[in-house]
């Protein structure tokens, strides 16, 4: 099996002394489409701040495509891993929309030329060339969110990683946010989604990954969102189509729909050919 | 940042056109010169001079004047104490008279803020760095300006949040409860930025930030146009300095 991700027994503490990380072994697939829950404090910002060597182990190892996270392999690894962080203001400083996406890019090395034609791309992908002379500061928290995407997608990572990448957005965002997410996924890049959004993980993910207080609860499918002690345990609560389903009283289905299309398609089935109940 | 720059109504005007080199090389040259002439009357000449060139070139002086008024207003305090000390000063002829001192001031002031605030913040960066200014002064200087902007925008959260429970400003500088709330939260700014600068720096090294930072900027051939106003920049202040000289006091005669 081809990993975009191993991690084996990782720990870390910060400086306060703050257990952030403790025993976690992971495994993600490339080319997945990976939903990492948990509640605030959970350690899911702390993870991802390894996967592109921010933090460095202090114990047990961390694999990006096969090489081993160290200080020798920063470069590689912030080149082969995209970081989107939270805030968008914590990322966008530069005085233009340009500037910014062009800022990893250039510290990449590449020529001129490249850093424009990348920066077109990624500012397209996004859909804000209009705004690529534009003060960051002066834009919406939305399109400030996709700006902080676009500079990581004109790196051309590997691995895309994003978190909390759905707070403050409002539904048109969220969707926009969908749709990138879906093509950088079909062009072959592995994405990583730190996220509280348990109805986006369930409708969206294929490897869903629930932590509390720094440690794997449980890593695999979409399933695991359905299972009631995971969910109690991560301080979490069901997607909104496993409630729905959950509720009907004796209805068991084979495969618990991911979306509310899926389910509408199920319940018109059901009422069409008559109700498989116990 | 976008307070400092002129990036919006960048290139729209003759003045905002003139290469960022040539205006900080020419400002900072006027300055030496003008520090230099000591008559109040030849002082206020360039400055008026310098006034009306950017009048001229449809530069926005009355917003800049704006800009520059806390630190005009320090200088007028300043050299009103200098008066202020001549005057009762045993020493008949003071070496610097305070009206010479405020009009110097003034115009290196006016001349700096004007060159700086006329460039991208691109071509800024990239003027320092063409002049020589060594790479780790560009460097502090480029994110002194980035992170003076994170400050500025914690200080405008705070402020909203301070308002919205219901805050209003000190009604004096003695009103204790005000003060206390200033204190803390210049305190709690000062600790909230430097833990957001943390977080910028963390996303700066995720996008392979090494310590260099690179510039993407390609300068316009310089022009007659730009070394025209270079050398009227430089040459009027010396006309006076050579004027205070009395070299041309045969034309006087």
């Amino acid at each position: 099996m081809d990993y975009a991700v191993e991690i084996d027994d990782l720990a870390f503490r910060y400086k306060d002394g703050t257990v952030a990380l403790k025993n976690i072994t992971i495994n993600i697939k490339k080319g997945s489409k990976t939903a990492i829950l948990g509640h605030n404090g959970a350690g899911k910002s702390t993870l991802l701040l390894h996967l592109n060597g921010i933090y460095l182990p202090q114990r047990g190892s961390v694999k990006v495509l096969g090489v081993e996270a160290n200080k020798e392999n920063e470069k590689f690894l912030r080149k082969m891993v995209g970081l989107v962080f939270q805030d968008p203001d914590d990322q966008v400083f530069s005085p233009t929309v340009w500037d910014d996406v062009a800022f990893g890019p250039a510290n990449l090395g590449l020529a001129k030329e490249e850093i424009e034609l990348r920066v077109e791309e990624a500012l397209k992908a996004v859909e804000i060339e209009e705004y690529a002379d534009k003060m960051p500061f002066h834009l919406s928290y939305g399109q400030r969110k996709r700006v902080a995407i676009a500079g990581v997608l004109a790196m051309k990572p590997e691995i895309l990683v994003l978190d909390e990448p759905h707070a403050f957005l409002d539904p048109k965002s969220k969707e926009n946010l969908y749709n990138i997410l879906e093509k950088e996924n079909k062009e072959g890049k592995t994405v990583i989604v730190a996220t509280h959004d348990v109805d986006f993980a369930h409708e969206w993910a294929d490897e869903i990954i629930v932590m509390r207080e720094g440690e794997v609860l449980s890593q695999g499918g979409t399933e695991v969102l359905c299972r009631e002690e995971i969910i109690k345990e991560a301080g979490l609560e069901f997607p909104k189509v496993v409630r729905l389903i959950r509720k009907i009283r004796g209805l068991k289905v084979e495969k618990i729909p991911k979306t509310i299309e899926e389910a509408g398609e199920l319940f018109n089935s059901l009422i069409n050919n008559g109700c498989h109940r116990d | 940042m976008n307070a400092i720059f002129g990036q919006e109504i960048k290139k729209q005007n003759i003045f905002f056109k003139i290469d960022g080199r040539i205006k900080l090389i020419s400002a900072i040259m006027s300055i030496a010169i003008l520090t230099t002439i000591s008559k109040e009357e030849y002082l206020a000449a360039c400055l008026a001079f310098y006034i009306l060139l950017l009048c001229l070139t449809g530069f926005p002086v009355l917003n800049t004047m704006r800009r520059i008024l806390l630190p005009v207003l320090f200088v007028g305090f300043m050299s009103a104490a200098v008066t202020f000390a001549n005057f009762f000063s045993v020493q008949q002829n003071s070496s610097v008279s305070g009206a010479a001192l405020f009009l110097r001031a003034f115009y290196a002031i006016l001349a700096l803020s004007s060159a700086i605030y006329s460039m991208t913040f691109r071509e800024f960066v990239y003027s320092l760095w063409a002049l020589h200014v060594p790479d780790t002064l560009v460097n502090l200087i480029s994110f002194t300006i980035r992170y003076a902007n994170i400050l500025n925008d914690e200080l405008w959260r705070m402020v909203v949040a301070r308002k919205a429970r219901g805050y209003s400003g000190g009604r004096n500088f003695w009103h204790t409860t005000s003060m206390r709330v200033i204190g803390r939260l210049v305190a709690v700014l000062f600790l909230r930025a430097a833990e957001r600068s943390q977080r910028v720096y963390h996303a700066m090294l995720s996008r392979g930030y090494s310590g260099d930072m690179r510039l993407l900027y390609t300068p316009e051939k310089l022009g007659i146009r730009d070394f025209a106003y270079g050398a009227l920049m430089t040459m009027v202040p010396l006309f006076f300095k050579v004027a205070e000289m009395g070299e041309f006091s045969w034309i006087m005669r």
